[in-house]
């Protein structure tokens, strides 16, 4: 059994994915939110105790376009997002490594590598969050806490956060992932559960792309055979 | 095969910023604003855009006697520079150095977001308010700039963004964590800018130089003292790059800025193009 943490109760999936860690026997904390201070993390840090796994998340869904948009709001938000995750990051982690075991889980998107035209400030913080996973790799790693990424496609619950007429990247997913399946809460805890374990225990830095194969779509027409009523 | 002496070959870049000759006035009339332009990489950007023909407003901020060098330089060369000095953490600074560029050249064809913040601590020595002013500079003004910019770039109708990320954007530093984590949020920038302004003809590319030769100078002491932490600890690292690896000069980030925002570069969009030597081809 594990000491879990997972840091937005926003994201999509946050819920669920706490409830099957806690089926598969896991003691699983939500933390409030955002942090905003070191005080507030430090606070939470000592009301939890040190986590063998911080599942670090920060979740937007700001619908706010670069052409012509408001640049106040997504400037807030991406230096709100990444202030929280660098607060999580530098007081659990250090925490971590004086014990010299555990690991951090950043519960990031595809929106790291694949731009939305729909969430620009939520596709700069996947950007940076994904190198901030990499620098802590490198420095807590020296201690024995392994840091790593998970870069889901959007969920169902998603699509009218990531729907853009810009970008039809992500419209009509299903049809466009070659798996033709959706992301789920299952998949996010399936990947804990492997990072959790002891096959994972020279994964560090790594990121782990669940997308059913969405990445490699980007061209708009049917990569498979087609359907009957597409003929 | 014997090894390439660079020292021996004429140079094309260094220091002194040697006028090239290689794609002369393939800027012609065009009209640039390039953060940080004063010194390092910017200078080299600032000086390559004017070689081919741009105006360029230089904006600065810690060294403004910097900035005004490169302008004089420029100058002397033909060219033509105006500077502008502002704290672009601050979030109303965008506003103010478009405005700037409207009034001195009438428009903006070319935006150079190079202005960068790099004080080089681990996560446990950062505090949340030096992580924000990292984040501010080196990641949120490119923002504020090109949305600033935006309405004049959609006007040039071959409006050009170049933002200078790093090699950083890719690989950790070891040595700066919130600096590799401002560069990789450049990244995606990169790419959203360049699918939202794509539809009005503006494209938006990131270059990522590795280790470069530059000049610091500073009239701030704290930075002076940080700069003196990033020489040892980076000076450990370089002889490790590769064998026969050279340094970079600004120069050569510059080369590639003015090839991307030339008529020749209008079909890269989202690009990241390395501009290190090969210093993270292992």
């Amino acid at each position: 059994m594990a000491k879990i943490l997972i840091t937005d109760p926003a994201h999509p999936l946050a819920e669920e994915l706490a409830a099957l860690l806690r089926g598969a026997g896991h003691e699983v904390d939500l933390a409030p939110g955002n942090a905003s201070s070191p005080e507030e993390v430090r606070e939470l840090l000592k009301r939890v105790g040190t986590p063998d796994l911080l599942i670090l998340s920060e979740y937007s869904s700001l619908r706010e376009e670069l052409a012509g948009g408001d640049a106040d709001a997504i400037a807030r938000e991406v230096e709100n997002k990444l202030t929280s995750a660098f607060l999580y990051a530098k007081h659990f982690g250090a925490k971590m490594a004086e014990g010299g075991k555990g690991g951090i889980l950043i519960l990031g998107s595809l929106a790291a590598d694949k731009p939305t035209g729909a969430v620009p400030a939520y596709a700069m913080i996947q950007g940076a969050l994904q190198m901030m996973m990499k620098e802590l790799a490198l420095f807590f790693g020296n201690y024995g806490v392994r840091t790593n990424m998970l870069k889901l496609a959007p969920s169902e619950k998603e699509d009218a956060v990531f729907d853009s007429h810009l970008i039809r990247a992500y419209f009509d997913p299903e049809t466009k992932t070659p798996l033709r399946s959706r992301v789920t809460a299952e998949d996010a805890f399936g990947a804990a559960e492997y990072f959790l374990s002891p096959a994972a225990k020279m994964v560090n830095g790594a990121d782990l792309r669940i997308d059913g194969g969405l990445l490699c779509y980007y061209f708009d027409r049917a990569y498979k055979p087609l359907r009957e009523e597409e003929l | 095969m014997s090894e390439i002496n660079y020292l021996e070959r004429p140079a094309l870049v260094s220091l002194e910023y040697p006028e090239t000759g290689e794609m002369k006035r393939a800027l012609e009339g065009k009209r640039a604003v390039v953060t940080g332009g004063g010194k390092g990489i910017g200078k080299g950007i600032s000086i390559r855009l004017a070689e081919a023909g741009a105006e360029v407003v230089i904006v600065g901020n810690s060294n403004m006697a910097m900035a005004e060098e490169t302008a004089a330089l420029i100058g002397s060369r033909g060219g033509k520079a105006y500077t502008f000095g502002v704290d672009l953490s601050k979030p109303e600074s965008a506003a103010k150095v478009v405005a700037f560029a409207a009034e001195k050249m009438g428009g903006i064809d070319i935006l150079v977001n190079n202005a960068a913040y790099q004080p080089n601590m681990d996560v446990t020595e950062y505090s949340a308010k030096l992580f924000k002013s990292v984040i501010d500079v080196n990641l949120i003004s490119y923002l504020r700039m090109s949305m600033a910019s935006f309405p004049y770039l959609k006007e040039s109708g071959e409006g050009r963004i170049v933002n200078v990320g790093s090699v950083h954007s890719k690989r950790p530093t070891g040595f700066d964590f919130a600096y590799a984590t401002s560069k990789g949020g450049v990244g995606m920038l990169t790419r959203e800018t360049a699918a939202a302004f794509r539809p009005y003809g503006v494209t938006c590319n990131t270059i990522l130089p590795g280790g470069t030769n530059i000049e610091f100078k500073t009239e701030n002491p704290d930075m002076g003292k940080l700069h003196t932490i990033r020489t040892v600890r980076i000076n450990r690292g370089r002889d490790f790059v590769a064998p026969g690896y050279r340094y970079g000069f600004p120069s050569d980030t510059g080369n590639l800025a003015v090839f991307l925002c030339s008529r020749l570069g209008e079909h890269y969009n989202g690009c990241a193009i390395r501009a290190d030597g090969g210093m993270v081809l292992f």
